[in-house]
């Protein structure tokens, strides 16, 4: 099955895994009776409702009649690989920062994000290179950090008080 | 009346506590994740401090000025503050991205001030009222509330399959955690960070914040969600308020929705600003109704409304019986706790100065708003002209910290991401995120309400059609879900005659 006719099906086969797994704990777990139908019902109801959605999807699908939902890429396919490539990195430096976010800390870790995602998405002035990642990390140390006291990752770094 | 009036002059002596307080409030209104409730916590050994009508001014002002705040980011980049400004978000952003946005702040701001003036208003002369009609609402009561914003999934959706389907698919996520009548852990996965239930920030955060990122990188990068020569102008935003002001019905009736939620202990502002939408969808006309989730502007005033109104409903319960109805009433409980004033119905005689000072604020507070509103609004829109390439990595560390703030748990940052690819895959195939939003909200307190509306009857449903309460909230529900079609089919029939 190609990616095309997968793709709009994918949410109604995870909600489906979803409402199974949730079935089977309720039944196969130390639940009370009386907690047991709500999931239930509701597990039953997803399943339905996301075979029929699937069915009418996969038939829009072969029939080609399949309408971009209004936020959809409309430009993708214009795109350059080296463009797809740095928005696919982008989104991998996301995910590492947020695996490594606790032993990095949010001074390198934020900054770090910044930086290398403003020059894989094409930022090559290097005022805002310098002062975007440098004024939202100040935002961050004194705002949330100092001010709001919100217990950030931190590594000591931060050479001011 | 005496008492009114010496709450009025107490109120000019602490006076600078209101813009003080509006103005912090939006601000930490404005920054995702932060909620009022949290920076009053924080601010708690201040408040004390102070003589009790300040720190109870200051409180409420703060807990006002986050209901406007949280529009702001809802509507420029899609990412509300919290619950209750989803509604904003979903109506409001589309609006930005139609060019309309300045008008769409503009509308949020006086849509919050009418709203919160109603509700000063409603609280100094009904006060005694609503607190009688307070302890009416039960669990059962408030289950069939719930389920008027939980209706919304099916109209906003259009009663459609792919809304039915996330709608629910909400609700089941909603059931992870702990059961609410035995306390058993279920759909937790094993982790202990989902035993408290799936956060709902992080949630909220992803699916509409982050998604929108991963939906912004398929387009071009080098544009601004505004045209960058753009005038941001007062007048704009004016035109907004000029707007609210013409749909005088929609104002009342979400302002009347907001202050008798808020009165009930327990419902808060999201369920109010649900219940509000779902109420300006049902009374919608067929026309009216094509533009809700595209950005429609009753939808956008009655759920900013009903939320600004929903501030001076929790204080009626809060003064009148010493029954905090949010997080924030119960910090300024401690607060009239820890200046040994007369916590209940006996405040009013004996320190009836400071409890009328408390809902005289309500007035100041919601005219500041207009003024504060406008200003942090003008200055916030400037974000929108600001390059996509330069707002997306920013837009992500700011969803990161955002769903990092209520809990503190790396683990809610992870959830975010994937909701994020969830709202993501929504927004793609034409799902609606909305609905599983609402899904996700509501669920749990509506699986709650709805046990213990059966405990109450010993294992039978029987109450939920007998309590009279109960028999005119479903009435009410019954009307606002037929009382279009009805309507439009006897105007047909009479037209064939």
């Amino acid at each position: 099955m190609n990616m095309k006719l997968l793709s709009p099906v994918l949410l109604p086969i995870c909600a489906t895994a979803y409402a199974l797994y949730r079935i089977r704990e309720q039944f196969t777990g130390a639940f009370k009776a009386s907690t047991i139908w709500y999931v239930a019902t509701m597990g039953a109801i997803i399943i339905l409702l996301a075979v029929v959605t699937a069915i009418a999807e996969l038939r829009k699908t072969r029939s080609g009649a399949v309408i971009a939902a209004e936020e959809g890429p409309t430009e993708d396919a214009m795109l350059s690989p080296l463009e797809k490539g740095g928005r696919a990195l982008f989104l991998a430096c996301a995910v590492i920062t947020a695996l490594l976010f606790q032993y990095i800390g949010y001074i390198i870790g934020f900054s770090s994000l910044l930086l290398i995602g403003l020059l894989v998405l094409g930022v090559r002035n290097w005022k805002t290179l310098l002062f975007v990642p440098l004024s939202v990390v100040v935002v961050v140390h004194y705002l949330f950090v100092k001010w709001l006291s919100l217990p950030l990752p931190a590594v000591a770094i931060w050479p001011f008080p | 009346m005496i008492a009114a009036y010496d709450g009025l002059l107490l109120l000019f002596s602490s006076f600078w506590a209101v813009p003080l307080g509006l103005f912090v409030g939006i601000f930490i209104g404005a920054i995702p994740g932060l909620s009022s409730s949290g920076m009053l916590a924080v601010l708690l050994p201040v408040l004390v401090s102070f003589p009790p009508e300040v720190g109870l001014v200051f409180a409420i002002s703060l807990y006002a000025g986050g209901e406007v705040g949280n529009a702001f980011p809802a509507i420029i980049l899609n990412i509300p503050g919290d619950a209750a400004g989803v509604i904003t978000a979903s109506e409001g952003h589309p609006m930005m991205r139609n060019g309309t946005g300045a008008q769409a702040l503009g509308m949020a701001v006086m849509g919050s001030m009418l709203g919160a003036m109603f509700a000063g208003a409603m609280s100094i002369l009904f006060a005694p009222i609503l607190s009688s009609i307070a302890l009416k609402f039960s669990a059962v009561e408030l289950c069939i509330i719930i389920l008027f914003g939980l209706v919304a999934i099916a109209q906003i959706s259009g009663g459609l399959l792919k809304g039915l389907l996330v709608g629910f698919l909400g609700l089941l996520i909603a059931t992870t955690g702990s059961d609410p009548m035995w306390g058993t852990f279920r759909g937790t996965f094993g982790s202990v960070y989902l035993y408290d239930g799936v956060p709902i920030v992080p949630a909220l955060i992803g699916l509409l914040g982050f998604s929108e990122v991963l939906i912004l990188l398929h387009g071009r990068l080098d544009q601004a969600k505004i045209q960058t020569g753009a005038k941001i102008r007062i007048r704009d935003i004016m035109s907004g308020f000029v707007t609210v002001i013409k749909m005088p019905f929609v104002v009342l009736r979400s302002a009347l929705t907001g202050v008798l939620i808020g009165v009930i202990p327990g419902a808060g502002a999201s369920i109010a600003s649900f219940l509000s939408y779902q109420q300006a969808f049902s009374l919608a006309t067929p026309e009216q109704k094509k533009e809700f989730g595209k950005g429609s502007a009753r939808g956008l005033v009655a759920g900013d409304c009903a939320n600004n109104a929903c501030v001076g409903g929790t204080l009626v319960p809060l003064l009148t019986l010493g029954i905090p109805g949010s997080a924030t009433g119960a910090i300024m409980l401690v607060i009239m706790g820890y200046h040994n004033l007369q916590v209940g119905p006996r405040l009013f005689s004996a320190h009836g100065d400071v409890a009328y000072a408390v809902l005289w604020s309500q007035f100041f507070a919601a005219s500041l708003m207009c003024v504060m509103g406008t200003a942090l609004a003008w200055a916030a829109y400037r974000f929108a002209s600001i390059q996509i390439k330069v707002l997306i990595p920013v837009i992500t560390v700011f969803c990161m910290l955002g769903a990092f703030a209520p809990n503190q748990y790396m683990f809610d940052v992870g959830l975010m991401l994937v909701f994020g690819v969830i709202g993501y895959l929504c927004k793609r195939h034409g799902y609606s995120v909305v609905a599983l939003l609402l899904g996700i909200i509501l669920g749990s307190m509506f699986e709650a309400h709805l046990n213990r509306g059966i405990r109450m009857g010993f294992g039978s449903p029987e109450l939920f059609f007998t309590r009279p309460m109960a028999l005119m909230l479903w009435a009410l529900l019954f009307l606002t879900l037929f009382s279009g079609p009805i309507a439009r089919y006897f105007k047909k029939s009479i037209k064939r005659q």
